[in-house]
């Protein structure tokens, strides 16, 4: 990005000195192409921007470090802010908890779903009180709405 | 209105929402309506035994009732993240109903955040072409995309297509036209996309 702003402060510098010397069209050339690195500029922000917005749906509020490795800092608060503001809305629906809208990304087909463990993650209650322990390579009978963040955050991987 | 009425209400909104390009007005208080509806039939289900056939079967239907609701919401919300600077210049001329309370909440925040994003991006740039065009960002829903829809009602007057094609909707006739001939009966439910 850096680069690409500097090209265009050349540019820039280059574009606005022989405006004396009267060459309008070599003028009008140079600007018709700043605007469209401009164009290209904000088109590929916005782009990422899209791609971050998916990434809050599938991982939730925190992102994985090797993503997050990969954005810049604007684009670290960026997400943030619209993390924040899609929790607002979801508490702000729905009644006194509010309403989780990233569940349920697939339409149901099974009250209960086989999954198995890829890690070691300790103890899981369930809705009924039931608890039960997630070894590496054990596999479960789950209800489909429970499991499906913790599928979602590779900790489990569900079998067909 | 019966529960039962509520969710076929809801389920069309779904398929209208999902099928057309454009925002449609919401529907929140029949969302809202299944939202309570979803926790009495909660309450009543764990009342009935695990392995009994009628508390599995019951929440299987939950579990869809709460997927509809869910994607419902979520097709808006990314409608609304996608034209979300037409609608703001929209929403202070016509669009009254269009969004719920809480949806335009979401999308003045949202719409605050994008444009100030872009904006610092651009303030690396010399100032003459640092200047942020709002118009030339908005992205507009393709009005004259072609849907299919079928009709729920005798529709009185007849639509023009184009320049010379008209059009007589019957009910339950089923046409495929542009989205924007049929705009208005779509956003008053009229119709239904297919």
């Amino acid at each position: 990005m850096r680069e690409m702003s500097q090209f265009i402060e050349e540019a820039m510098s280059s574009t606005y000195h022989p405006v004396t010397n009267n060459f309008m069209m070599g003028v009008r050339c140079r600007q018709a192409a700043l605007e469209r690195n401009k164009r290209c500029l904000l088109a590929y922000q916005w782009n990422r921007m899209e791609r971050l917005r998916k990434m809050r749906w599938e991982f939730g509020s925190i992102l994985p470090p090797d993503i997050k490795s990969n954005l810049s800092d604007a684009e670290v608060g960026w997400f943030n802010k619209y993390s924040k503001c899609l929790a607002t809305y979801m508490k702000s629906i729905g009644g006194q908890n509010g309403l989780n809208i990233t569940q349920d990304m697939k339409p149901p087909k099974d009250l209960y779903i086989e999954v198995r463990c890829l890690t070691d993650y300790g103890k899981l209650e369930l809705e009924d009180g039931e608890v039960i322990v997630l070894y590496k390579n054990s596999q479960h009978l789950m209800p489909r709405s429970h499991c499906e963040h913790l599928i979602r955050q590779g900790i489990l991987e569900q079998v067909d | 209105m019966t529960a039962q009425m509520v969710l076929a209400e809801l389920q069309e909104a779904w398929a209208n929402e999902r099928l057309a390009p454009e925002l449609l007005p919401h529907k929140s208080e029949l969302v809202e309506v299944m939202m309570e509806q979803v926790e009495q039939m909660e309450a009543n289900v764990k009342q009935l035994a695990t392995t009994d056939l009628r508390s599995i079967v019951h929440r299987q239907e939950l579990e869809r009732i709460r997927y509809l609701v869910r994607s419902y919401l979520r097709t808006r919300l990314s409608k609304i993240e996608q034209h979300c600077l037409h609608l703001v210049r929209s929403a202070g001329s016509a669009g009254g109903d269009l969004l719920s309370p809480q949806e335009a909440v979401y999308l003045r925040e949202y719409t605050a955040n994008a444009v100030s994003h872009l904006k610092v991006l651009l303030d690396n740039l010399p100032r003459q072409i640092a200047n942020f065009n709002v118009q030339e960002m908005e992205s507009e829903p393709e009005l004259e995309t072609h849907v299919f829809v079928r009709s729920k009602v005798d529709v009185q007057e007849a639509l023009m297509v184009g320049q010379d094609d008209e059009v007589n909707i019957q009910e339950g006739s089923q046409f495929v036209l542009p989205y924007s001939v049929v705009q208005q009966l779509v956003r008053s439910s009229k119709v239904i996309l297919l």
